[in-house]
């Protein structure tokens, strides 16, 4: 697609350490099952298989998913607006007018990935969101479309 | 400068509100635990009564120790002091609403909401004070004269449509119910179900009753005026509410009719400002159908002629097979699914494919200089107006099906807490034109 950008490797890191945090959450329920289970001798084999299938599930969906949206995630800023498409069986184009943007407000992330940060667009109706993009480039997308407007270097 | 004190009864509202609450769920509570209703004795509904009465006294005093809220108003701004001192110009604000309920008459109170660029400040002032306060707020949004308009004197026509429109959608309610309460009640011998439905009929009857009555009491309480960029309208008896509003401030303009009400000829206008996705402020201004020509001309009140007038159009390759596809495929699934031994859920499809034919003769859209027109629905045709310069975002969802049919279903977000606007599916090519147009007008 011509003109898009896509995100750094890292933002990659980042989706699949989140979602593997959320994934241990998940995991709570079939190991909570399996050790109820263990207890009933009668059960305990279908059990055992249904959590396991679960389990699975679960991972290679958290894996495929993270892949997937990051090969999906794109953005695009010019001076008519802000495009952004995301998204993986729900795919999403946002489109964000320029003159309609309010405020710019930049958001580092402190654990981990200290090099990633996301930017959000205040505009009067639903923010639009660039997530997981680095300093580097967030500071250089600023610089070229926002300058003297809502960006000043340096501060 | 003026100043008003926030009445100290503020409270009372909410603690009756609260005493009927609590006293209910007693009884609730009481009526649950005990086998037979004909047990139930007077004295538990009264400890019933008395319970609901002593939170709501509890209530009362804990509000009523809150810090009073000053209002002063000057020549270019309102000052709220509470625990916190806020200013708020007049150029922020954007629409006004005055309610005044059974309980806060009797107390001498109204209610005043101001809605201004970022939220919506409510407080309640004496009754003797309103005219002054009225008075003191900025041209733009100040109160006219009501006078009752005589293109909304159908009344009889009103009240008879409101009766039918109400009785088919119990009967229809019924209908759905029915079946599933009649198979609950033949698996099952328990009394609880009948029960649980006969409340359920109950309660949906007497909300039925409650919105006709309502209605019947509006109609003769409603005023309206439109005259200099502001809409003033007043209406209610156990409610009384007023509202000031800009038209500037309106960011959709809702125009429709029903599968009953076009058969009169009857039309309904809604409103959508920027506070009105909270909640807190009213879409509703005109709550009664209309006469074709009484719409027409609050609509040239609220946008231009040409706007109105403009013919809807559907793009050339345009053709029923796509939505046909996207309703149909999910449907045929969950079918096959479902299907074990018989064929006769098939049949379901035939009103399905009905809804969608009649659905896509209805749609139909069109751009003008400074406004985008959009019309949709089945039974309830809608007309959206929307003024281009207030859309703030524009999604374009694409689900699997959609991207293989090179479609979207588009979203337009416009300036306001969850004001949105479905604006259907249409081809993705139509979709970056109207982005490309947006970007041109703004």
């Amino acid at each position: 697609m011509n003109g898009y950008i896509k995100n750094d490797k890292s933002a990659l890191n980042y989706r699949l350490t989140v979602m593997s945090f959320l994934c241990l959450l998940l995991l709570i329920v079939p190991v909570i099952l399996i050790i109820i289970a263990h207890n009933l001798s009668a059960f305990a084999g279908l059990i055992y298989i249904i959590c396991s299938i679960f389990i699975l599930v679960i991972i290679t969906f958290t894996i495929i998913n993270a892949y997937i949206s990051y090969k999906i995630y794109c953005y695009r800023i010019d001076d008519k607006g802000i495009e952004i498409i995301r998204g993986f069986i729900y795919k999403k184009h946002i489109y964000q007018p320029r003159n309609k943007i309010k405020q710019i407000i930049k958001i580092n992330k402190k654990i981990i990935y200290k090099n990633l940060c996301d930017i959000i667009f205040v505009n009067d109706a639903y923010n639009v969101i660039i997530r997981n993009i680095t300093l580097e480039k967030a500071d250089e997308i600023l610089k070229e479309n926002f300058e003297g407007v809502y960006y000043n270097e340096g501060v | 400068m003026k100043e008003f004190k926030q009445s100290p009864y503020k409270y009372i509202e909410e603690s009756v509100l609260i005493f009927f609450a609590a006293s209910f769920f007693a009884f609730f509570v009481n009526y649950t635990l005990v086998d037979s209703i004909d047990r139930i004795t007077l004295l538990e509904i009264l400890a019933s009564l008395g319970i609901g009465f002593g939170i709501s006294v509890i209530f009362g005093i804990i509000s009523g120790f809150n810090k009073q809220k000053i209002i002063k108003v000057t020549d270019n701004e309102i000052i709220i002091s509470a625990k916190k001192t806020t200013a708020y110009k007049f150029e922020d604000l954007k629409a006004l609403d005055t309610v005044t309920t059974f309980v806060l008459r009797r107390v001498g109170i109204v209610k005043v909401k101001i809605e201004t660029e970022h939220r919506c400040i409510i407080f309640y002032i004496q009754k003797t004070d309103e005219q002054s306060f009225l008075n003191s707020m900025p041209e733009k949004i100040l109160p006219s004269n009501f006078e009752k308009d005589k293109s909304l004197s159908n009344l009889k026509l009103n009240l008879i449509i409101n009766l039918i429109t109400v009785t088919i959608n119990f009967l229809i309610f019924s209908v759905c119910i029915l079946p599933a309460v009649l198979s609950l009640v033949a698996k099952s011998s328990v009394d609880i179900v009948w029960r649980l439905s006969a409340i359920l009929y109950f309660l949906l009857l007497f909300w039925e009753i409650i919105l006709f009555i309502t209605r019947y009491i509006k109609y003769y309480r409603y005023r309206y005026n439109i005259s200099g960029g502001k809409i003033n309208i007043t209406c209610g008896k156990l409610i009384k509410k007023s509202f000031y509003l800009n038209i500037e401030n309106i960011t959709a303009v809702y125009f429709s009719n029903n599968y009953i009400s076009r058969l009169f000829n009857l039309y309904k206008i809604k409103l959508l400002t920027r506070g009105s996705g909270k909640g807190l402020i009213e879409t509703n201004y005109f709550p009664f159908m209309m006469n074709k020509e009484a719409a027409i001309g609050i609509l040239e009140n609220l946008i231009p002629k040409e706007v109105i007038k403009a013919p809807l159009i559907r793009p050339k390759k345009a053709t029923i097979f796509p939505s046909l596809v996207i309703w149909l495929l999910p449907v045929c699934f969950l079918l096959a699914v479902s299907i074990i031994g018989s064929f006769l859920f098939l049949l379901l499809l035939i009103p399905i494919a009905l809804f969608l034919i009649q659905t896509f003769k209805n749609s139909g859209r069109n751009e003008t200089v400074d406004y985008y027109i959009l019309q949709k629905g089945f039974l309830s045709i809608t007309r959206i107006f929307i003024p281009v310069a207030k859309i703030e975002r524009v999604d374009a969802i694409m689900t699997v099906t959609c991207r293989v049919l090179k479609m979207t279903y588009m979203e337009i977000y416009l300036s306001g807490y969850r004001a949105v606007v479905f604006g259907g599916y249409l081809y993705k090519c139509d979709f970056d034109n109207f982005v490309k147009n947006i970007n041109e007008l703004s």
